[in-house]
């Protein structure tokens, strides 16, 4: 591996990818339509759609990058979760406007981040051979796909559609609701 | 051997023949005859945003048999929910009742078995009865008293499933493969219909649609409105926008276009259901004996101000499409009224209807008299209260008094600052007036009605 210093390794990719979700989120939030209509349309397209890949498959960038930078499983894996948790932290905040703090931070544990949670699991296991093609392809002697990798991409996949095979994933989401339900009541 | 009058005879009979039929037309029927009661038909669904009809100008909606309703009957261009909920709406509905009185404040909030509904005053007006369709209040089915069949589905926490619903008949349930929901409580409505031979019946039809998961219904084409434009919709709701600000929550991945044009498509489908209820009462013969009123529990925001959502006040969620159709009852049908009726309304309507008294702990005001053509005035404004929702739905409590010109908006324990509408403007993206000029003049006089409601509403009133 390069062995690159930690932070040109694993925090300069997810301060990228974290400076893209702001941006684009920013510019998708803040757009309106005015005047220019057709302008607009693509705009907020080009914002919302940045934005979700940034925060949907920043992963996949950050854990290749710092692999590729010679960064350890640990470093790697948080570094890929600084966008996810950057994004679930402000869909908590989001909920403070109305929530108190405790049925906000309960907020943490709804379906959705449970997927992203899956997706970048998945996703670094994906990184993870796409690292290794790379390294391969400058030299290294390395095996591109062993198990661990396989593995994680095949128990993430088959956990993604097993969720989904059970009532469409609305079945988490009702889990999901009665916890909130013992927890917090009607919340009224 | 026939019998002979006298001349004098003769005249005192016929006199007392004609003396009798002007005293008969004078007087009321009551007492000389039974009035037959009316059959009553509640068809209630699920967030069907009020202008999207036919009859109401949507660009392409197809919905003939809510437009022939609307056409036979009576169309309520100010219809409301008192609060924009479904189980806070769907409780007002049944019992006449603000929520602050029914206690459904929201959708995790159980109901209490001692509230009573219209059926329960109509079984014992002598009324069969039927709840078939989604009842989606927290806790377990409730106790309905007065009930005859009950017809209702308890999968997601009440929200049902479109396809093979298990449905809950009178307390056993019953797998449902192969079938589609809207169409499946139509075929036991209709069954239900059938089966009445004797009494005046009533039946209480609430259906899953047009509700999200928006899917494609199973009885009318995927392609319909394949190819129409989505123009009309606010230029917020671009392609991603049922995704951001928390909406991905409810509305799920996916792009507006395509969740617009199956939300449409389920309307259409509820419409092509309600068509079949309606050709079932042509063939029984029965349709002019028969109430049918057709409304939703709530609207939805299609984009405005960048929500697509139920929860706030503004028209777009709390106006519903309303229709009476009473063809033996309806003084100059195919009218539109704008009276502001109400969803605490519909109970005391139909118990007036049906010749029986109203309750006195029912909220609503009946709107017979609109049905007769009678120069009415219903009310000049009502309560909106809105009781926050479980998260990711960040709407705060809410209490809001609309009249017929302005809504004024406020939000309980928020940071966010009352609003002031005027409702014309309402029904493109809300504009908040409060600093200009005119909310300046007008805000004195809505705060104050806000406050009356309010007091009323602490004080039980």
């Amino acid at each position: 591996m390069e062995n690159k210093a930690v932070f040109n390794r694993s925090i300069l990719p997810a301060i990228l990818t974290l400076c893209l979700t702001i941006g684009s989120m920013v510019a998708y939030f803040n757009l309106r339509p005015y005047g220019n209509e057709a302008g607009f349309q693509t705009l907020v397209k080009v914002a919302g759609i940045a934005y979700f890949i940034s925060v949907a498959f920043g992963t996949l960038f950050v854990f290749s990058m710092s692999y590729i930078g010679g960064a350890a499983l640990r470093e790697r894996i948080l570094a890929s979760l600084v966008v996810p948790f950057f994004w679930m932290t402000k869909e908590v905040i989001r909920i403070t406007e109305s929530h108190p703090i405790s049925e906000s931070l309960y907020w943490y544990f709804n379906p959705l981040n449970v997927w992203l949670v899956t997706l970048m699991v998945l996703e670094m296991g994906i990184a993870t051979l796409i690292a290794r093609k790379i390294l391969k392809r400058r030299g290294r002697e390395i095996s591109v796909v062993t198990f661990g990798p396989i593995a994680t991409i095949v128990c993430s996949l088959v956990f993604v559609i097993s969720v989904y095979a059970w009532g469409k994933g609305e079945n988490v989401y009702v889990i999901f609701l009665s916890g909130y339900r013992a927890l917090f009541g009607s919340g009224v | 051997m026939a019998q002979k009058f006298s001349r004098r005879e003769m005249l005192k009979g016929a006199g007392l023949t004609l003396a009798g039929s002007m005293l008969g037309s004078a007087l009321p029927r009551k007492g000389f005859s039974k009035p037959k009661k009316p059959n009553i038909i509640f068809i209630l669904s699920d967030d069907h945003r009020w202008n999207h009809l036919g009859i109401q100008g949507h660009p392409w909606i197809q919905t003939p048999n809510l437009d022939r309703l609307a056409e036979e009957g009576v169309l309520f261009d100010n219809a409301f929910c008192t609060t924009s909920l479904c189980s806070p709406s769907r409780a007002s509905f049944i019992t006449g009742r603000y929520v602050h009185h029914h206690g459904v404040k929201n959708n995790l909030h159980i109901w209490n078995n001692r509230n009573q509904t219209v059926l329960e005053h109509l079984k014992t007006g002598g009324y069969n009865t039927a709840f078939i369709g989604k009842w989606h209040m927290p806790g377990p089915l409730p106790e309905l008293r007065g009930v005859d069949r009950f017809v209702t589905f308890t999968a997601r926490t009440g929200q049902g499933l479109y396809y093979d619903c298990p449905l809950i008949i009178d307390g056993v349930e019953t797998e449902r493969k192969g079938t589609y929901i809207t169409e499946d409580l139509t075929d036991y409505a209709i069954d239900f219909i059938r089966e009445q031979q004797d009494c005046p019946f009533c039946l209480y039809l609430a259906h899953k649609a047009p509700h999200g998961p928006f899917i494609n219904p199973g009885d009318i084409s995927s392609d319909l409105y394949q190819e129409e434009s989505i123009d009309h919709l606010p230029k917020w709701a671009h392609s991603f926008s049922s995704m951001a600000n928390g909406e991905i929550y409810g509305m799920g991945l996916g792009t507006v276009e395509k969740k617009y044009k199956k939300y449409n498509r389920l309307i259409s489908s509820v419409d092509l259901q309600i068509g079949r209820v309606m050709d079932e009462l042509d063939r029984l013969g029965i349709a002019d004996d028969t109430v049918l009123i057709y409304s939703t529990d709530n609207g939805l925001l299609v984009g405005e101000n960048g929500h697509f959502d139920k929860r706030w006040a503004y028209d777009q969620c709390m106006r519903l499409p309303f229709i009476v159709r009473y063809p033996n009852g309806i003084v100059n049908p195919g009218r539109r009224s704008r009276e502001m009726v109400l969803n605490i309304d519909v109970a005391p309507s139909i118990l007036e209807l049906a010749g029986l008294p109203t309750p006195g702990h029912m909220d609503g005001i009946s709107f017979h008299s609109i049905l007769r053509d009678e120069k009415t005035d219903l009310r000049d404004s009502f309560l909106y209260e809105f009781y926050k929702d479980f998260p990711p739905y960040t709407v705060p409590d809410i209490d809001a008094v609309r009249t017929r010109r302005y809504l004024y908006v406020e939000y309980q324990n928020s940071r966010l600052e009352p609003e002031l509408f005027d409702v014309r403007s309402l029904v493109k993206n809300p504009v908040n007036i409060l600093e200009t000029p005119e909310g300046r003049e007008v805000l004195p006089e809505m705060k104050r009605l806000l406050k009356h409601y309010q007091e009323e509403k602490t004080h039980g009133a």
